[in-house]
């Protein structure tokens, strides 16, 4: 297994854990204590019924060890306190079965360079998946 | 002239109420689109989702004007936030309680009687809006689907290839990828995938193939739709001289589909009250009973909406009390029901009916359309 929760956080409804990658990953294994950290804020909204599927959420750190991944069972509001660095969040997740249904995803936050693609990004297909790179 | 002046500042009413959107968002209104549009005929009938504007027996003498709403509709109007999931799970009640309201006209437009009334879906379990995998085994495979696909971008921002672009190549590259998985999952092209992200997507397909999944996912919603209905209503009818309450009626519609979503069973009963217009206090009960199949005949391949549907169906009338003089006490007739779809908003049902002990045949036109024919009317689009 390439991921292995170690910390389990107080989420109700959901899975959240720091991932490390595993041993002899190119990767360093800790951010400085000098880090500053800054908060960043992922909202993602279900539209137009249940999303039949819980929605995944991993956030890759590009320059240490320190992702996280989750899954959520609906519509949240996540805040995430993440060193500076460089980073490539990703939601997966199925809509509802109605035509126009759709999930936004939106991540705001104190950023230095800001998320590409913008946020917010709707999406309506079936299965999503969307990604973010962006700098804090 | 003037009852067509009426008429049309009535329908004009419902609309500008309806389009008085106080938080209205493009969601909520593509939702409410979509719902309407891929429901089968008679389902249409049964329940509606949002809202329903119908002009029926239009070839008859006696033609109506039809509005239907689910509670649910039109709280949307008022809070549009209800479409957000957390929110519309809690709306089970007022999604299955529909009201309904009927203006009468006569051939010459004139407004003859008012009907309104209530409906209930006692038992709902074909909504597809809350159909959820978990626990299920399509839930595991597309669970499967989602990690792998999750895993695969993770594998590709790990590479060599990615780690060693620009902070700009980076934020160009996961903005192609974003867009290329996006693509891929609207209409399966490979084409827009990044180079250096194409075989570790081409390999992830060999492993995942998403036509079967979507096969498999196509499958599991079919089988809600076979799930039963059940719904009770009640209307009450104005007469035309004094506008008192003088029919009222309780009906209950029992829908339960086959194996595939080729048919359903169709049952359905109805007992009418109704004030004889004498001086007396003598009234007419009449019992009315339905039983049938309604067949899917043919299904766009691409969108699943329903183009033709049949309903052959056997129909029992029985006058309980109040029978006219040369009225027959009861009756019974062996139907079709023939629904066209012209366009996505427009359904032609033409009813045929035999009645077996006369040898008679009947035929009725009906046409139902969606609101937003008429609102693209009045805009003058």
């Amino acid at each position: 297994m390439l991921h292995k929760c170690v910390v389990a956080r107080s989420f109700q409804l959901s899975n959240f854990c720091i991932v490390n990658k595993k041993p002899g990953s190119r990767k360093g294994n800790r951010v400085g204590g000098k880090n500053k950290y800054f908060m960043i804020t992922l909202k993602v909204t279900v539209n137009g019924g249940k999303a039949p599927k819980d929605i995944l959420v991993h956030i890759e750190n590009l320059k240490n060890t320190h992702d996280i991944s989750y899954t959520k069972p609906n519509s949240f509001n996540q805040d995430h306190d993440l060193p500076s660095g460089e980073y490539v969040l990703i939601v997966t997740g199925m809509n509802p079965n109605a035509v126009g249904a759709n999930t936004e995803i939106s991540i705001t936050g104190d950023f230095s360079t800001a998320p590409v693609p913008k946020s917010p990004v709707k999406k309506a297909t079936q299965i999503f998946s969307a990604a973010f790179y962006f700098i804090i | 002239m003037r009852h067509i002046k009426k008429v049309i500042i009535i329908f004009t009413f419902c609309f500008a109420a309806l389009s008085a959107e106080s938080q209205d968002t493009v969601s909520a209104k593509s939702v409410e689109k979509g719902a309407i549009d891929l429901k089968s005929g008679n389902y249409k009938d049964v329940l509606t989702s949002f809202f329903q504007l119908a002009a029926t027996d239009l070839t008859g003498k006696n033609k109506s004007f039809e509005f239907k709403s689910t509670l649910f509709g039109i709280k949307l109007r008022a809070d549009s936030t209800l479409i957000v999931d957390t929110n519309f799970i809690k709306q089970t009640f007022y999604r299955n309680l529909q009201f309904e309201m009927k203006l009468n006209v006569d051939n010459n437009i004139k407004p003859q009687t008012f009907t309104a009334g209530i409906k209930y879906a006692l038992l709902n379990r074909r909504d597809k809006a809350l159909a959820d995998f978990r626990g299920k085994e399509i839930g595991d495979r597309i669970g499967n689907y989602m990690k792998n696909i999750e895993q695969i971008q993770v594998e590709y921002l790990q590479s060599e290839s990615f780690q060693n672009k620009s902070s700009e190549d980076k934020a160009q590259a996961i903005k192609e990828l974003d867009a290329a998985i996006n693509k891929f999952h609207q209409d399966q092209d490979l084409e827009s995938l990044p180079k250096d992200f194409e075989d570790f997507f081409r390999n992830f397909l060999k492993a995942n193939s998403y036509t079967v999944l979507q096969k498999g996912i196509d499958s599991a919603y079919k089988e809600i739709e076979t799930k039963p209905l059940w719904t009770v209503a009640l209307n009450s009818t104005t007469n035309n001289f004094n506008h008192a309450i003088d029919s009222v009626s309780f009906e209950t519609v029992f829908l339960q589909g086959g194996v595939s979503d080729v048919f359903e069973g169709d049952v359905r009963a109805n007992l009418t009250y109704k004030d004889t217009d004498s001086a007396n206090d003598d009234y007419r009960m009449v019992f009315n009973g339905k039983a049938g199949l309604n067949f899917n005949l043919f299904k766009d391949v691409k969108t699943k909406k329903s183009l033709l549907e049949i309903k052959p169906q056997f129909e029992y009338n029985r006058i309980l009390k109040g029978l006219v003089p040369n009225e027959e006490k009861e009756r019974f007739s062996a139907n079709a029901e023939v629904r066209i779809r012209i366009t996505d908003k427009l359904w032609i049902p033409l009813t045929v009916k035999y009645d077996i002990k006369n040898k008679n045949l009947f035929g009725f036109l009906n046409v139902a359309w969606n609101m937003d024919v008429f609102k693209d009317f009045l805009k003058g689009d």
